[in-house]
């Protein structure tokens, strides 16, 4: 699965979504499920509503549920992006719908078609492709593969001699951080740290015997983005992440979200996040993190303009259901 | 859901600091306030004591508070005196006799998805003359004295510029009064002579004033300026001294009479042991020599700066000291200090006031339910620090990059040890123009660049992405580039005939009481 940053990269590289969408390559994705110690949560990528006057949605939400006292609502039932997900029922949500719709989504990609676009690309870039045949590159008697640079894309890694740690760039080898743990439970994560590392290098290449700046700044970045998706990981798989005694230690920017969101429902971002906001949201929402208390600034907006907007979004939301049921 | 209980701040200190705060929490807190959140905002002053006095050059971010506010910007300009800033000339940094610009805005145009620079740079390698001035409209339109505020409709090419202001900065504090008082913030004149602190807990319960007064809150924010009579002297926070990396700890700040038009750009001149600055308003110039007193003295200092003015004083030398620096904590207990009680980093890229207006977003993206809030206060904090720690490192660079060998400061700072995390930095950005900026971070390539190569520490090579375009085509499309700045400038209006239609201030009253 692609998230929806990939966009940017399939323009960059000059793939056009209707060029996608045509081929039957990729099917939308507007709020992937991600696996959990306590079942699978939806996080959309998209939020559940535009915040206002600078305050996020979910303030306004408890701010509503507190005046009306309903208990037994949840926030992520008004997401328009989960009600249009394929996910929650009757196939995959029709193309229209959602460019329509104007949420931030995903993309489902057919690997191997999607596989062989890229490889045409490439090649009509100028990449030489020899499959299965390394020719001039074949691995030495270590098993090390001949080129200036040799960029380690699978888990699977070569040759016995000099390796990187994985994401980090130094003695002629760049391992993609794809190949961490993690990254392949967390639905999008592979491609999106492989986009990652390609821009990183791209916009860091340099002479080969040159570069110990650019290989040290690769490496830092690439680690600080491991340590972001490894924080949604454990935040994830923690039986309890609130109780949990070793985040403060293992993983602190984790515990500072968990702690704040928890204390005022605010969510703080680190340098170089992966996960945008409203999937920290779903994801401590889902694991069942609870403010205590919402911005005093969601009482700015009178009480019965509170309750039209949340009776509009309740509405777009059943209409949204109706459709994808009528599908 | 415990219900929210703060209902009464009480600010301490009405300079810049304290009525930015008043007029932004009254703003969006104040019983006034949309919706009522019904917040008490009680400000207390001392005309005795007086402000810091100084503080009139800003960055273009101060545009997002005053659009907060919804603050008219020709209706600021008239009420403060103020005139345009396109970015700070330096003068002598790199090498006596040798100048650059730092502008805001944007520099050049990316051409296909890579940065603009790395084109420029491999242009400079192969011998091409142009500067990054060349490419900047910011310096083009400095220069030559114009200014236009760009609008959406104004296409692309204006809208590259980025603008600030400078203002008088006691007519500044005077029109956020207003401002408050307007959005139902209550003004105590009064001394602080003591402030009460509850016995078990630390939190701050009142201060009390002189003639016997009390005034009690809930959440109190320490605008004392230097003093922090609140974090400081009641709450005891620590002070991270920065003076090793940046050694300047005094200054003298005069006002003169303007000498012609008001230029839209601050000067910064390096000198002996610091630097002086030259901010032009509609009434006056304000100037200042901010040094190290390791190596002159301040009647040295204050004799250079009379020496060095475009025109006669209408002010007294007033000498101020500080230390470079923070507090360990900006908020303690119930007490958040604004403004220079929460630290201070030398004025040389304007960038004190911006901090205010950091602190101000924070608090009140943060703002506490209970008088005690140690997850919102912890993040508050960390949050701050970040934010000085970045301007401290680009301020850093101003010093470390230079050739000066002339006198003994200039030696100190060539030569002293920097943080790791700017060596590798400047590092990046001197080899081949690498730059990645952090989240948090207030300056962008553009400054970086504009500074370190203005400094000579620019970039020595270029990204091999900019051998994708052919030479010719490089030169044709940055030819292109500045005939197309060339042009744009000639159709702006002077800076003093924009001022003179739309900012024009009533009055040409020299005021006598700010630098
Ligand atoms: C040399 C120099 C140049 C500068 N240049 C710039 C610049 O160009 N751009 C920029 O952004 N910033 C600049 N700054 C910083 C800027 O001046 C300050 O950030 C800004 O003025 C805010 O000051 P303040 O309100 O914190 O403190 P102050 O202006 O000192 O205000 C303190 C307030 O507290 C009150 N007070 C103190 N004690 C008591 C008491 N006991 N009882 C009652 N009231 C009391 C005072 O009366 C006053 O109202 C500069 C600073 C210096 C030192």
């Amino acid at each position: 699965m692609a998230r929806p940053d990939h966009m940017r990269f399939h323009a960059e590289i000059g793939l056009p979504l209707e060029a996608l969408i045509k081929s039957g390559t990729a099917q939308p994705v507007l709020a992937p499920r991600f696996p959990s110690a306590s079942g699978p949560i939806s996080v959309p990528f998209a939020p559940v509503a535009a915040p206002h006057e600078g305050v996020e949605f979910h303030h306004f939400w408890l701010r509503h549920r507190a005046i009306a006292g309903d208990e037994a609502s949840d926030l992520f039932d008004l997401s328009p992006a989960i009600a249009l997900d394929h996910s929650v029922g009757a196939g995959a949500p029709l193309w229209d719908a959602v460019l329509k719709g104007g949420l931030a989504f995903g993309l489902r990609l057919e690997r191997g078609r999607y596989a062989g676009a890229l490889l045409q690309l490439a090649q009509r870039a100028g990449a030489l492709v020899d499959a299965g045949k390394a020719g001039d590159h074949a691995p030495d008697e270590h098993g090390d593969l001949a080129g200036d640079l040799v960029i380690e894309c699978g888990p699977e890694r070569s040759g016995g001699g000099a390796q990187a740690e994985a994401g980090a760039w130094s003695n002629g080898r760049l391992t993609l951080p794809c190949t961490l743990p993690c990254t392949s439970t967390l639905p999008g994560a592979e491609w999106q740290v492989c986009v990652n590392a390609a821009r990183r290098f791209v916009g860091l290449s340099a002479p080969l015997a040159n570069s110990a700046n650019e290989q040290r700044e690769y490496t830092r970045l690439a680690q600080q983005e491991a340590q972001r998706i490894a924080d949604m990981d454990a935040l994830l798989q923690e039986s309890d992440p609130l109780a949990s005694h070793t985040f403060a230690s293992t993983h602190p920017a984790l515990a500072r979200k968990l702690a704040l969101f928890a204390a005022c429902g605010r969510i703080p971002t680190e340098d170089f996040e992966v996960f945008t906001p409203p999937e920290w949201l779903a994801a401590m929402w889902g694991r069942g993190v609870r403010p205590r208390r919402y911005d005093r600034m969601a009482n700015r907006m009178p009480q019965q303009q509170l309750i039209e907007w949340l009776a509009s979004l309740k509405r777009q939301r059943d209409a949204l259901t109706r459709a994808r049921e009528t599908v | 859901m415990k219900d929210a209980n703060i209902k009464r701040i009480v600010i301490a200190g009405g300079g810049t600091a304290g009525w930015m705060m008043a007029a932004a929490l009254s703003k969006v807190l104040g019983a006034k306030g949309a919706g009522g959140a019904g917040i008490e905002v009680t400000l207390v002053e001392s005309e005795a004591i007086g402000t810091v006095g100084v503080g009139e050059a800003t960055i273009p971010a101060i545009m997002k508070f005053n659009a907060q506010l919804g603050i008219d910007e020709h209706e600021f300009m008239r009420a403060t005196q103020a005139t345009y800033k396109l970015g700070i000339e330096f003068r002598d940094w790199g090498a006596i006799g040798e100048s650059y610009f730092h502008p805001f805005g944007r520099i050049g145009f990316d051409l296909e998805g890579i940065d603009f620079h790395q084109f420029w740079a491999r242009l400079k390698h192969l011998g091409d003359s142009n500067g990054l001035d060349a490419y900047s409209l910011n310096t083009r339109a400095a220069y030559a004295s114009k200014f236009v505020r760009p609008e959406p409709a104004h296409g692309q090419v204006i809208n590259q510029m980025g603008y600030a202001f400078h203002f008088d900065a006691s007519l500044y504090a005077a029109f956020l009064r207003r401002f408050a008082e307007g959005h139902g913030a209550h003004r105590i004149e009064g001394r602080i002579e003591h402030v009460e602190q509850d016995g078990e807990t630390g939190l701050v319960r009142a201060l009390k004033l002189d003639r016997d007064r009390t005034i009690e809150g809930d959440l109190f924010i320490d605008c004392t300026g230097f003093r922090g009579l609140l974090i400081g002297q009641a709450m005891g926070a620590d002070y991270h001294d920065w003076s090793h990396w940046l050694p300047c700890n005094r200054a003298v700040a005069i006002a003169c009479e303007r000498a012609g038009d008001p230029v839209p750009y601050t000067r910064s001149t390096a000198r002996e042991a610091g630097w002086q600055w030259r901010i032009p308003l509609q009434h006056r110039t304000g100037n200042g020599y901010v040094y190290c007193d390791d190596f002159l003295t301040p009647e040295k200092a204050e004799a250079v700066l009379l020496d060095n003015l475009d025109g006669a004083p209408v002010s007294n030398p007033n000498h101020l000291r500080f230390q470079t620096g923070h507090r360990a904590q900006f908020w303690a207990g119930n007490c958040v200090a604004i403004g220079l009680s929460s630290g201070f980093l030398e004025p040389l890229e304007s960038t004190s006031i911006h901090l205010i207006q950091m602190g101000i977003a924070k608090l009140i993206a943060l703002f506490p339910g209970t008088r005690d809030a140690p997850v919102e206060r912890a993040e508050y904090n960390r949050l701050m620090e970040d934010d000085f720690r970045h301007v401290r490192d680009f301020l850093i660079l101003h010093y470390k990059a230079t050739s000066r060998k002339d006198a003994p400061f200039w030696d100190q700072v060539r030569m002293m040890e920097i943080p790791d995390t700017l060596t590798q930095k400047i590092e990046l950005l001197r080899s081949r123009g690498r730059f990645f900026k952090y989240d948090a971070e207030l300056f962008d390539l553009t400054s970086w660049l504009a500074v370190a190569e203005g400094q000579g520490w620019g970039p020595q090579g270029h990204s091999p992405a900019a051998d994708r375009l052919s030479e010719s085509n490089v030169r044709q499309s940055l030819a292109n580039m500045r005939s197309v700045y060339a042009k744009t400038i000639d159709a702006m209006p002077s800076h003093q005939a924009y001022l003179d239609k739309y900012c024009k201030a009533a009055g040409e009253t020299l005021r006598a009481d700010a630098a």
